[in-house]
């Protein structure tokens, strides 16, 4: 017999993995961000002195 | 003098006759039409391996299942006895074990190039959206009643377009359909080039197929290449913990590609040591495929259903990618959507074949293959989850 809960129960894992997947991209947009930013940073530092 | 010894003609049965001329089918597929050769030919050879009666190369149980040897001790003792095979310990302690189909990851990870995901991190969603083959192949396969609850999820899991993850699965689900299934999961990815296109066509417009693209991707710095794999893994392990052996070895063999100075075990990974394993897989895979096992309608059923799944994971990619072009002022072209659907490199080059042939100014190579491999993250988060909620 077939369990229409499971189904729907399995879908979820569906939304799930598009749940994880945006947290990965948004931790690597702001690490790539971060790393961006303080390279300019070092640059203008450097240009200074 | 006939007496002396027994040949096979008398035991081979017609179901064993269509596998070998099967497995000649797929060596053919493999070495004149060139499709996934390194898979096709040792699964090929495999399946005429033990196809031919009396060879002792695999041995079956009467239930159907590869025969084991009950402890380690007994090994030795039981392959002289003719009660195991050589390819009956290749699946024993290589693949049942799951240390196969891990490694060969580990081996993809030091093959993939990261920084189109890292240059263009919305490519995460594109191999999120594009898992969608996986869910409605599962549904359609579970519902007909062919399949039960685990065995739906492994069919389903051939959308993911990535073989490692789906016989992970499989061996933990599934063992007794790797051999269809495994057969599926490579042979669709080597007709990508021919499934996708039309998919393509039907969701997308003339003027989105043009839409162009700047050919130039940021460039990543080696800071972010080290980064990368490291705080994937850590997040994505904390996030489904099931996926963490399969990304686990991905991500470190990612991370030997990219440290600058692990090049000589990168290249092994990527070279002799993914060769030797993906050879022993293929065929002890080809070794599964039993007439018995393999000639029934569940093996139609899900050569059928992984078309399905190649089909809606298009889909799926396809979707994202309008989706997203809603809230962006420069839009992006949707075909790089579909490109999400894992299968490294095929699909990346079918969009950039599209995309130039709708707009010949377009190059969308670099920015497909950002989904590309995020879609291989996908399916490995994919698994996790699936392994999660059906692994007891």
């Amino acid at each position: 017999m077939v369990d229409l809960a499971m189904v729907a129960r399995l879908w979820s894992a569906y939304g799930v993995n598009i749940l994880v997947l945006i947290i990965l991209l948004l931790i690597a947009w702001i690490v790539g961000l971060a790393i961006r930013r303080s390279r300019v940073k070092d640059k203008q530092g450097s240009e200074k002195t | 003098m006939f007496g002396l010894y027994e040949t096979a003609f008398g035991s081979i049965t017609w179901g064993e006759i269509i596998m070998v001329l099967l497995g000649g089918l797929m060596i053919y597929l493999g070495i004149v039409r060139n499709f996934e050769p390194l898979l096709l030919v040792p699964m090929g050879f495999g399946m005429i391996l033990v196809n031919i009666p009396l060879g002792g190369l695999m041995i079956y149980s009467p239930q159907g299942f590869p025969a084991e040897a009950t402890t380690l001790g007994q090994l030795l003792q039981d392959i002289a006895d003719g009660k195991v095979g050589l390819l009956n310990v290749i699946f024993a302690y290589g693949i049942k074990t799951e240390i196969i189909p891990l490694l060969i990851f580990l081996g993809l990870g030091a093959l993939i190039d990261f920084s189109p995901t890292i240059a263009r991190p919305i490519s995460f969603f594109f191999g999120a959206t594009a898992q969608l083959g996986v869910f409605v192949a599962f549904s359609i396969a579970y519902v007909s009643g062919l399949f039960t609850l685990n065995e739906a999820a492994c069919v389903g899991l051939i959308g993911g377009s990535d073989g490692p993850p789906t016989i992970y699965l499989t061996v933990a689900l599934a063992p007794q359909l790797l051999g269809p299934i495994a057969l599926a999961a490579y042979s669709y990815m080597a007709l990508v080039p021919i499934i996708q296109p039309p998919v393509i066509r039907l969701f997308t417009t003339r003027k989105e197929r043009a839409i162009y693209m700047s050919p130039k991707v940021r460039e990543v710095s080696k800071l972010e290449l080290v980064l990368f794999p490291a705080v994937i893994f850590i997040v994505a392990a904390l996030f489904v913990p099931k996926c963490a052996p399969i990304i686990g070895m991905l991500m470190f063999g990612n991370l030997l590609r990219v440290t600058g100075v692990t090049e000589r075990l990168a290249q092994t990974a990527g070279t002799v040591f993914i060769d030797v394993l993906t050879f022993l897989l293929a065929l002890t895979v080809g070794g599964l495929m039993i007439a018995e096992v393999f000639l029934t309608p569940q093996t139609l059923a899900i050569i059928g259903l992984a078309a399905v799944a190649f089909v809606f994971s298009t889909i799926g990619g396809l979707l994202g990618a309008k989706l997203v072009n809603l809230f962006l002022k420069e839009k992006i072209n949707p075909m790089i959507g579909a490109a999400g659907v894992s299968a490294v490199p095929m699909s990346a080059r079918v969009v950039q074949k599209m995309g130039q042939k709708a707009n010949p100014r377009n190059f969308l190579l670099m920015h497909a293959m950002g989904p590309n491999t995020a879609g291989v993250i996908g399916t490995a988060v994919v698994t996790g989850i699936l392994y999660g909620m059906l692994v007891k």
